[in-house]
């Protein structure tokens, strides 16, 4: 894993400074096999047309969506990436599995899981610029539902776009995604 | 003899239709626009989609009736369902074809893995399938399954519609598995088969994902797998999105000659699913025009006249052979004897069975038992509860143990596989009571050779009630290959022939009845010394006579040395693979007959540690679970009162580490890693301790509220709790407002701990404080979770809020101290 796992896993473990870090260096190596052994990443990747209007943002054939936050990110953009990622089931069952008999590397092996999730997602979304960058574009930072005034509940529609169900991703009733490391997220296309 | 397939569709290779979302996309379908309302919307249009298909050569047509479910449609789904089933009953008349009435998943995943409990599954699934029988569809197809335990739900949701509508249709499963062979749920196809044959469904399918071409290995897999009619239906390619609009660039003709190939290997029906279009499927057509259908053999059951495949058993995500190597089966879970079992089961201290479950795989068992028979414990609640938790952190087959038919029907309903039924015997009303569950869920029985007039004292006694057993499986229609013969065991303390009968046998089992045979190995030695040594010598010697399952302590590792050795020596562990898996690269074994995880020799430290008092102190501190009850045993076994222990070292210790994470020094793992080894002490000392009503002070219900799934940051908290003393209910995750104020009641707790994760479900704790302060009094609420905070804390009534689980426990000791 790259050195930014070990940084954010030790940050969710609590760590302020690389003092901290350290101390927990051999808890996060210790749960590193168990997260790339239970972890079976998959993700969907999704172009899609959108634009800004009046405040409210278009993705695709979506509902519009009143957003200030989005329609900041999106002004002047009229493409977007849309991106779902997961470790798959087996990696929930993992962290169950293992703070039932070691609850200190099952904590250690969730705040892991959560790092790589989100680094694997990094990676995914830098390859994806690179392409972009060859027309002459680049891509914003990247959003997901549930953050600023965007609403958890436009998960639904989102993850339908996505077709998240393909790589093994649903939603609760109140659109928490399960498997539980997973991640949706939204970014704009935009002229460098 | 011909299969319900045969007798429905005839002998020929049966050909299915194609895609119809991609075909609707293209006239206008929008994204996010369910196609299922265009029943109603634009009958016409399907019906066209409908007739392209049977034009080209289809002979079945699947429904527009994808998502025709509650969760997707809500109150519209049956009539939606009921104009998709007429519209293609119109297109089919014309042709001959026949309905196939589609579903697909409901989008949301079962309990425990999801929040949609499992009977609403089945309530959601039943009602979409009566609509469609009531309008008259020929078949059911369940498709694009890609979870093990929706697709039980729904399978059995279609056999319950049919019986209420006094229907008997062909039920079709169609799964989509990665190029691994494997659901997305983890389940492999093997597994998925046996459970699926179990249920009684026609054929089994595979279809989307990828192209023909990706899928060839799984469609191998699969006819490898069973002995059922297996159907193809791939996508015409990956998807590529161009603009927001899902293309398929493959070729319709290299499609076709794919299918050509698929059709050549056995299957007995081949179509198209996403992607595909008339084109291809006129043109798989032409390319099977004339082929005869490639049978596959299978042996034949002389009683049943059904054919079987593998005996195959299988859990959540793994699953077992059971005609290829003899298999261990733990008997641990069982509190037959075992006073901690007992214990946990009246506590409901679900943590402790899941450890011991988790304790006998890691040790090397194939499937666990599970037996939660006790007086005065409700077991049908407990049966279900505790089988489908074991399946949440371990994916082997489990074995379940129970003489109460409604425990045992609650508990197969909702089980992921197929699992081992534990058991029937010659007794006629055991008979009439196992087999109807059997048949209608699907189980590998265990049979004991015993009936109403006891335990036969030879061998021919037992193998009479056997052959009777096995005639009256057949009038259920269940096969010898599913029976599994407990050639029982009794102690030769009180006949010392008792093991010569029993092996003999399994012998005669083997030899004359061709069935498979399993030994509570155990019972043998009861009443003399050393067990283990008898266990041992017996288990092999079964071994050698043909046995195919023992039922043993997995943790024993003289007995889970010589049974490997035993399989190994028997031929039947191929390339000594399990034996080297087991035994491979260790160095020369020195054997531990306890039980327990103590298979290691004992620590130099431990002489050490029995004559200091600060081992114990050091091994909480440090978080080592293993010398940490190494020293507690060593300082009870001098004579030490278990309480002066609990207030010298385990108590101080744990205090030390809470402060010092408190300061920040040192961190969650740690912390956890010290309350596991003190956990572990604790375990130790209350078996020490005469039992005493826990102080009901110190009891608190502890969940995650309505709506939310995430439990790690409860479970955290749990772990220091009982660190600390408190006894835990604990509830788990999205648990209602009343089903929390009913554990307060019934536990007398004077506390309840709240957790939430999102911003969504506060509201759900908002409530459910309301209603505790309401309905009980005097009982404190303190809350945690991400989005919390003091403030909002005090906004909801909590009377306490914890910032970490450290903080919870304080707050909750400071209660108590009150």
């Amino acid at each position: 894993m790259r050195e930014a796992c070990y940084r954010d896993a030790a940050r969710f473990l609590g760590a302020k400074t690389a003092e901290d870090r350290e101390k927990l260096m051999p808890v996060i190596l210790e749960a590193e096999p168990h997260v790339l052994r239970a972890a079976n990443p998959r993700h969907i990747l999704l172009k899609a047309p959108v634009r800004v209007e009046e405040g409210q943002f278009f993705l695709a054939e979506l509902d519009p969506l009143p957003s200030c936050d989005l329609c900041r990110l999106f002004e002047g953009a009229d493409q977007a990436v849309a991106v779902a990622i997961t470790l798959g089931a087996d990696m929930d069952s993992c962290i169950r599995r293992q703070l039932l008999v070691n609850p200190g590397l099952g904590a250690a092996i969730g705040a892991l899981a959560s790092a790589y999730v989100d680094d694997l997602l990094d990676q995914l979304m830098a390859e994806e610029e690179k392409r972009w960058q060859e027309e002459g574009l680049s891509l914003s930072p990247r959003f997901s539902p549930g953050y600023g005034d965007v609403p958890l509940s436009w998960q639904k529609p989102f993850t339908a776009l996505l077709h998240t169900e393909r790589i093994g991703i649903r939603l609760t009733q109140q659109c928490l995604m399960i498997p539980e490391k997973s991640i949706t997220a939204l970014t704009a296309v935009r002229k460098r | 003899m011909n299969t319900r397939w045969e007798n429905f569709f005839g002998s020929g290779l049966v050909l299915f239709d194609g895609g119809m979302g991609t075909l609707l996309q293209r006239e206008g379908l929008k994204g996010g626009e369910r196609p299922e309302t265009w029943n109603r919307l634009y009958p016409e249009r399907i019906r066209q989609v409908h007739e392209a298909y049977l034009e080209a050569g289809a002979r079945v047509v699947t429904t527009n009736t994808f998502g025709a479910a509650r969760t997707h449609l809500g109150d519209d789904a049956p009539a939606l369902m009921k104009a998709g089933v007429a519209i293609a009953k119109e297109a089919a008349a014309n042709y001959g074809a026949k309905v196939a009435i589609d579903m697909g998943s409901l989008g949301r995943l079962p309990q425990p893995y999801g929040d949609l409990p499992f009977e609403e599954a089945v309530s959601q699934f039943r009602q979409a399938f009566d609509a469609g029988i009531q309008a008259g569809g020929d078949l059911i197809l369940i498709e694009t399954m890609t979870d093990l335990l929706e697709t039980r739900a729904a399978v059995i949701a279609a056999k319950e519609a049919l019986e209420g509508a006094g229907k008997d249709l062909p039920i079709l499963v169609s799964l989509t598995f990665d190029e691994q062979g494997r659901l997305l749920s983890g389940a492999d196809i093997q597994g998925t088969a046996a459970m699926l044959e179990g249920l009684g469904v026609t054929g089994i399918g595979l279809n989307c994902g990828r192209e023909p071409k990706a899928l060839m290995n799984n469609v191998q897999t699969l006819l490898a797998a069973t002995c059922l009619p297996v159907f193809m239906q791939p996508n015409a390619s990956l998807p590529v999105v161009v603009d927001g609009v899902t293309t398929f660039p493959t070729r319709p003709e290299e499609f076709a000659e794919d299918m050509q190939k698929i059709a050549a290997m056995g299957v007995h029906g081949v179509g198209g699913c996403c992607g595909t279009t008339p084109e291809h499927i006129r043109l798989v057509n032409e390319a099977i025009k004339g082929m005869e259908r490639t049978v596959r053999t299978f042996p034949v059951d002389g009683l049943t006249g059904r054919t079987y495949g593998p005996c195959i058993i299988s859990g959540r995500s793994g699953s077992l052979n059971l005609d290829k190597r003899p298999v261990i089966i733990g008997e641990r879970l069982n509190p037959t004897g075992k006073k901690r079992m007992k214990q946990a089961l009246i506590e409901n201290d679900t943590d402790y069975m899941l450890r011991e479950a988790i304790a006998q795989t890691d040790a090397g068992a194939d499937v666990l038992d599970v037996n939660v028979g006790l007086p005065d414990i409700d077991e049908k609640t407990m049966l279900k509860n505790i089988s489908t938790a074991v399946q949440t952190v371990c994916d082997c087959p489990l074995q379940l143990d129970t003489g109460d038919g409604e425990a045992l029907e609650a508990a197969i309903r909702c089980y992921a596989g197929k699992p081992v039924i534990n058991s029937v015997c010659g007794k006629e009303t055991v008979m009439d009571t196992v087999f109807p569950i059997a048949a209608k869920y699907g189980g590998v029985i265990v049979c004991l050779c015993l009936d109403e007039n006891g335990i036969p004292a030879t061998v021919e006694g037992r193998m009479e009630v056997a052959r009777r057993i096995i005639a009256r499986a057949a009038e259920y229609g269940i096969p010898r290959s599913q029976l599994i013969f407990d050639a029982l065991t009794m102690t030769v303390a009180t006949d010392p022939q008792a093991a010569n009968v029993t092996l003999g046998t399994i012998a005669a089992l083997n030899r004359e009845l061709h069935v498979k045979t399993m030994l509570g190995v155990s019972n043998v030695s009861f009443g003399l010394p050393q067990r283990s040594l008898l266990n041992s010598a017996f288990v092999a010697m079964a071994v050698r006579e043909g046995l195919s399952a023992a039922i043993l302590n997995p943790l024993d590792t003289l007995i889970l040395t010589m049974f490997k050795s035993a399989v190994a020596l028997s031929g039947k562990d191929e390339g000594f693979g399990d034996y080297l898996q087991a035994y491979g690269n260790q160095p020369a074994l020195t054997l531990n007959t306890g039980t327990g995880a103590a298979a290691q020799a004992v620590s130099a430290k431990t002489d050490a540690a029995k004559e200091t008092g600060d081992g114990l102190f050091l091994a909480i501190k440090r978080g080592v679970s293993g010398d940490a009850v190494t020293y507690v045993k060593a300082r009870l076994e001098k004579g030490e009162d278990p309480l002066a222990v609990i207030d010298s070292s385990l108590m101080p210790a744990l205090s030390e580490v809470g402060d010092s994470y408190e300061k920040g020094k040192t961190f969650l793992p740690q912390l956890l890693q010290s309350a596991g080894a003190a956990q572990a002490a604790f375990e130790v000392i209350r078996m020490a301790l005469p039992p005493t009503e826990p102080d009901p002070a110190r009891r608190i219900v502890l969940a995650t509220v309505k709506g939310d799934v995430h439990d790690i940051g409860k479970n955290i908290v749990k772990v220091l709790l009982q660190n600390y003393g408190f006894t835990v209910i604990d509830l788990g995750k999205d648990v209602s407002p009343e089903t929390v104020l009913q554990a307060v009641e019934q536990h007398r707790a004077a506390m309840v701990g709240l957790s939430a994760l999102m911003t969504t479900t506060v509201g759900a704790m908002k409530d459910t404080i309301a209603l505790v302060h309401e309905k009980a009094p005097g009982v404190k609420v303190i809350v945690g979770g991400a989005v919390l905070n003091p403030e909002y804390a005090a906004s909801i009534q909590a009377d306490g809020y914890g910032k970490d689980a450290m903080e919870a426990v304080r707050i909750c000791q400071k209660w108590v101290e009150e």
